[in-house]
């Protein structure tokens, strides 16, 4: 017998499971999604963790012939992601705002960046940067947030004494686990994939794969960080 | 008096899988699993321990759209065909067994057992509705009920758009407080997702308290005088938990957990794959695609060796030890902690209920034991539900704000969002664009119009293309194609209503479909997503 289904809110209407197939199929057809998603101009961040930012952008039509002249043999570009941060350098100090470049290619529209420090309030700017030219920007971004990778500075006795009990603390990029370092530690996600898994029933085992560097595909070009920012460890990578 | 508290959370949540459109899709047996190997286990250990009048209480959170879909007739009927197949399955292995295999023949008749208990529970105490076993749990007060986002939406990368989050967070409320008459006083966020800013939404939205992973409590702006051992005002009188690591780590971890003891059940060994296909092929997917049955013949085992027949009673019996040894360690925990602390410490335990029967076949086994014993005497901590803990011990809290943090990879939200899945990213930012857009023009339309309808079902449609399962699966790299597919027609079907709202040519028939085929939160209000005054 075939079944039919009737909307709760127009029970007067019965569909049988072909025409429900076929009208998701229409119109996933006729309103797939198409191009990178965004339809106006933008610039936007997302934090990630404590040392990286997501960043995605949609060029104006209008803005792209300044930034295909800029190409470079290779899929170089002149295409610069400035990342600026806002710092407290020291107390009694005003508020500064150091920058970074990131060079961007135009064979796509996001980036992963990695941040010298955690906690740092972030905006950006995708603008080109020729040679002896200023930074001519395109796009302004939203401001974020990173999160903190560590505690605040000041703890007290009480939370001292507590200390056995905090563990796995997440870790900076300069100590992030290994392959085979992660795979012997408490690895929730591990489990919880594992979990998810066993419920698709598809029992094929998930074997994680250490995070791949995306950043390295977003080449920091130049660091212009402040010496405030520049005293800490900071992945400086001065490539080409 | 006791000296402090432990509260057990367990997370309940599956993504929205329904439909109508197909005769018996296979996503849809992620629900029916999840009936058959966690919940009904579970209630029935809720059933024993209130039958023996055990004192205990426990926090559950049930997902909005878990919720939606055991309340839901068609999965409802569906699952019960499920189990049905599965009995019959269980009673042509007593058969098969008796004369072909005896050393497995106890197991086949264990099998046969439970699936018959899982059909009278599930079709003659409950009706069908699993949720009539949680609301009688909440109501002889073991179990306290909370809610969580309305499609589990990974809130700390939604929030480009506060409204996605608003709706989000206000669309679970409302749904919770429909299916179930009570208003939660907590929240579970999706993923254990946190960010600073949160929880003006949440006092809005009229819940109480949340949970952070340990390091978003420990990195909190000002540090935790108590560590995760007490839970942190966040400035507005909305209360942070912290989960505590070592609880975390005595079940959950791959190495040291409980659940990968030898004696315990393997669960990659089922009959789906090891029988030959002609016999289980009425019993698993069209075209004899062998999937898990559920019926599992062989234990942990250990190391290289032939998987040894499972043995329930050294299974029980090492259960009932992994019990006495997390209930050592919480004694030992509290003992530790009390001397340093101004308030009695809470311990608290979160787990993702699926764990329990599903992966860890002994989970609730091991759960009712440990409750049972800490139900004795000479117990120095209690059982308790966070709204007691906050109503009767944890003032005054400390005030602090939680450091943004999630449960995933390294304690952020690296698993969410990296080159697997952040293609989603631009897309449902967009729509929430729009979906504002929609909401702030379309603010004042008559409730029950067909344009009212149409603006409810683009939001729905929203939501569901925001699941946090999505963009996990496609990370993990299970039924990608169905994660993918599943945020694409989404989306989709938000922007073929964007359309047809903004050009006003809404066609009833194909509205009409989209709303049996995405069935759910029938009240949804779309001025969530109102951002004009």
């Amino acid at each position: 017998m075939t079944r039919s289904w009737r909307s709760r809110y127009s029970p007067h209407l019965t569909f049988s499971s072909e025409q429900l197939r076929q009208v998701g199929q229409t119109i996933s057809e006729e309103f797939s999604l198409r191009g990178s998603g965004a339809t106006v101009p933008e610039l936007v961040l997302m934090p990630v963790d404590p040392y990286h930012l997501h960043a995605y952008w949609h060029i104006d039509a209008g803005d792209t012939p300044a930034v295909q002249k800029g190409q470079q043999p290779g899929g170089k570009s002149d295409l610069r992601l400035r990342i600026f941060c806002q710092y407290k350098a020291q107390p009694g100090q005003s508020n500064s705002e150091p920058w970074f470049d990131v060079a961007v290619g135009t064979e796509r529209n996001w980036c992963d960046v990695r941040l010298p420090l955690d906690n740092l309030r972030c905006r950006a700017a995708l603008g080109i940067k020729s040679d002896n030219q200023p930074f001519a920007p395109l796009l302004f971004s939203n401001r974020v947030q990173a999160p903190k990778a560590g505690p605040s500075a000041v703890r007290t006795a009480a939370a001292e004494r507590l200390k056995g009990a905090q563990l796995d603390r997440p870790t900076a990029p300069s100590d992030r686990p290994t392959a085979s370092a992660a795979s012997n530690r408490y690895d929730e996600r591990l489990i919880d994939a594992i979990i998810r898994q066993a419920l698709s029933d598809q029992n094929i085992r998930v074997k994680l794969k250490p995070q791949a560097d995306r950043e390295q595909d977003c080449k920091t070009e130049q660091t212009l960080i402040a010496p405030a920012l520049s005293s800490h460890t900071i992945a400086r990578r001065h490539i080409e | 008096m006791k000296k402090g508290f432990l509260s057990i959370i367990l997370h309940a949540h599956l993504p929205f899988v329904h439909h109508p459109e197909q005769p018996s899709p296979f996503e849809e047996r992620w629900l029916f699993e999840a009936i058959t190997d966690c919940y009904i286990p579970l209630i029935r250990m809720f059933d024993r321990l209130l039958a023996a009048g055990t004192r205990y209480k426990l926090v559950l959170s049930l997902s909005p759209t878990l919720i939606a879909m055991l309340d839901n007739e068609l999965l409802r009927e569906r699952c019960l065909n499920h189990i049905k197949q599965m009995l019959a399955l269980a009673d042509k292995e007593m058969e098969r067994t008796r004369v072909h295999a005896p050393a497995y023949h106890n197991l086949a008749c264990m099998y046969q057992r439970l699936l018959s208990d899982n059909l009278y529970v599930y079709e003659t105490c409950y009706q069908t509705n699993l949720l009539n076993a949680f609301i009688k749990h909440l109501e002889a007060g073991h179990v306290e009920l909370i809610t969580s986002a309305a499609t589990h939406g990974f809130l700390p990368l939604l929030n480009q758009h506060e409204s996605a989050v608003r709706a989000q967070l206000f669309a679970g409320v409302q749904a919770f407080e429909q299916a179930l008459d009570i208003h939660p006083s907590g929240i579970w966020l999706p993923e254990c997702g946190y960010y600073p800013g949160l929880e003006r939404l949440l006092k809005k939205a009229g819940l109480h308290y949340f949970f952070a992973d340990s390091h978003g409590i420990l990195h909190a702006s000002e540090s935790p005088r108590l560590g995760v051992h007490a839970p942190l005002d966040c400035g507005n009188g909305v209360a942070a938990f912290g989960r505590d690591p070592d609880c975390s780590r005595r079940v959950w971890s791959a190495t040291e957990g409980y659940p990968g003891d030898f004696d315990y059940r393997e669960y990659y060994s089922d009959i789906g794959f090891e029988l030959d296909l002609d016999y289980i092929r009425p019993h698993v997917l069209e075209g004899g695609i062998r999937v898990n049955t559920g019926i599992k013949y062989h234990k942990v085992t250990g190391g290289d060796r032939p998987k040894e027949i499972y043995n329930p009673v050294a299974a029980a019996n090492k259960a009932n030890e992994h019990a006495f040894d997390f209930l050592t360690q919480r004694r030992k925990q509290i003992e530790h902690l009390t001397p340093h602390m101004e308030k009695p410490p809470i311990i608290v335990a979160p787990y993702d209920a699926e764990l329990f029967g599903h992966w860890w076949f002994e989970g609730p086994l091991w759960l009712e034991s440990f409750i049972r014993q800490a139900d004795m005497q000479d117990n120095n901590f209690e059982l308790i539900g966070c709204t007691d803990y906050l109503v009767d011990h944890a003032q005054p809290m400390q005030k602090a704000t939680p450091s943004e943090s999630s449960w995933g990879e390294n304690g952020y939200h690296r698993y969410w969002l990296n080159d697997k899945n952040d293609w989603i990213y631009p897309h449902l930012h967009q729509a929430c664009r729009h979906m504002e857009d929609l909401a702030n023009d379309y603010r004042n339309i008559p409730s029950d119009s067909l344009m009212d309808r149409a603006l409810k079902q683009a939001a729905r449609s929203l939501l569901l293309a925001q699941a946090s399962d999505w963009p996990f699966i496609m990370k993990s790299g299970t039924t990608v194609e169905y994660a993918a597919k599943r945020v694409t027609d989404h989306l989709a079907r938000f922007n073929y209503l964007y359309d047809s709202i903004t050009n006003n040519r809404i066609d009833h028939h194909q509205l009409s479909a989209l709303e049996i085929m995405d069935d759910i939160f029938p009240d949804i209000d779309y001025h969530y997503y109102c951002t004009a005054d």
